[in-house]
């Protein structure tokens, strides 16, 4: 936790620097954001491949941005929202929407069982990490983001809702009809 | 310094960190947005200036002083409003909204509801369509080169609800022209003032709204 702290602290001075026009600061910034982006990109894409498109053009808008940063605004966020917007275009434009078989389900939600799990039960988690990505493919965009943010980053509702430009409530509600597809996905396979 | 991304390739990462060697200085969002209020301030100055209501001389003071500094009070918190939800990010996406839908009633309660005339009755009546349509176009042109310059400021700034942003905008330059019309246009008619005075910026909202997005995003 306290490393997350540290990272923010010296990400927000390294992004200040770069707007301020220190060029030698973005190597750092991508270097403490560039993994938690990354990772939010695949959770986006959900496909091996697009993720890097994603990645890639989000720090090309940032770069391009970088003179409208505000100084003690929350870099991450800030970088999530413009990864996300990047994201909806992508999606208006019609593409960056993989087939639904292509998912790499057991790489972007490592859901085994367990070491000593028997292979069944390895089975099973993996089947339903499948289907969670499947149906988290399946739900409309807003709702999917909403989801990804607040439990896969684990941004609070207020965070998410910056990130998403949405009230605090309407976050809470994306992402409760959210667990409600999903809960009722899983049901649906097991009967 | 050594960066590796796990599970971004090589060449993605070469080509961001190229990006270094190219990042010339960038004027701060922060001086252009000054800039831009200084064009919007100054547009309104000179759209009053150029043609004053002919009876502002003979108007009640203490009347003129209330509806003038409501006016300004609006437009003003209007283009904070803006400035202030800069972030891009955080709750300021209330603001905006406010600001959005807020301004044009606000500005029509303060002009239509009680518009002002000298102690002998109105110097003029308005003339029907033609003089709104005036009003009308001139509003739009002064409150265009304010959203204009606004739209500029927040070039590339935008990364959360870029169209509210852009209706924000419109409805802040609108209500510096709408303020700017108080000043220039003696007609106490309602509806001249909500054809010819209010309609204007809900118009320029909707510009803001519609063109705002291609040009603030991220």
């Amino acid at each position: 936790m306290n490393d997350r702290a540290d990272d923010t602290l010296a990400l927000s001075s390294a992004m200040e620097r770069f707007a301020r026009g220190d060029a030698s600061a973005f190597a750092e910034i991508y270097r403490l954001l560039g993994p938690r982006l990354f990772l939010l990109c695949r959770r986006l894409c959900g496909s091996a491949a697009d993720p890097q498109d994603l990645f890639q053009e989000t720090f090309f808008k940032l770069h391009r941005a970088r003179a409208t940063f505000v100084e003690g605004s929350n870099v991450v966020h800030w970088a999530f929202a413009i990864a996300r917007s990047v994201h909806v275009d992508a999606i208006r434009r019609g593409r960056r929407r993989p087939a639904l078989e292509t998912f790499p389900a057991i790489e972007t939600f490592p859901m085994v069982a367990g070491e000593f799990a028997s292979p069944e039960a390895n089975f099973d988690a993996a089947e339903i990490a499948r289907l969670v990505e499947k149906t988290l493919f399946e739900m409309p965009e807003p709702q999917r983001a909403a989801f990804i943010l607040t439990r896969e980053e684990g941004l609070s509702a207020a965070e998410a809702g910056s990130v998403l430009g949405a009230s605090e409530t309407a976050i809470r509600l994306r992402v409760m009809r959210a667990r409600d597809m999903l809960r009722a996905a899983i049901e649906g396979a097991r009967l | 310094m050594s960066v590796r991304v796990p599970g971004v390739s090589d060449e993605v990462e070469r080509r961001i960190l190229d990006l270094a060697q190219h990042s010339p200085p960038q004027m701060r969002l922060g001086t252009r947005l000054a800039l831009a209020s200084a064009v919007v301030v100054g547009t309104t100055i000179v759209t009053v200036l150029a043609h004053p209501r002919p009876d502002l001389r003979q108007l009640p003071v203490a009347a003129l002083a209330v509806s003038t500094g409501a006016l300004a009070a609006i437009a003003l918190a209007s283009v904070l409003g803006v400035i202030w939800s800069r972030r891009s990010t955080g709750p300021s996406v209330r603001a905006l909204r406010l600001v959005a839908f807020g301004t044009a009633p606000l500005l029509a309660l303060v002009t239509a509801s009680r518009p002002l005339t000298t102690a002998d009755g109105p110097t003029s009546l308005s003339s029907g369509i033609l003089d709104a349509l005036a009003c009308l176009a001139t509003m739009c042109a002064a409150s265009g080169v304010g959203l204009l310059a606004l739209l500029i400021a927040f070039r590339r700034a935008v990364s959360v609800a870029p169209q509210l942003r852009g209706a924000a905008l419109g409805a802040a330059a609108g209500a510096f022209g709408g303020l700017a019309m108080h000043l220039r246009c003696p007609s106490p008619d309602p509806v001249h003032i909500l054809a010819g005075h209010v309609v204007p910026i809900a118009i320029i909202a909707t510009i803001g709204a519609l063109v705002g997005p291609r040009v603030v995003r991220a």
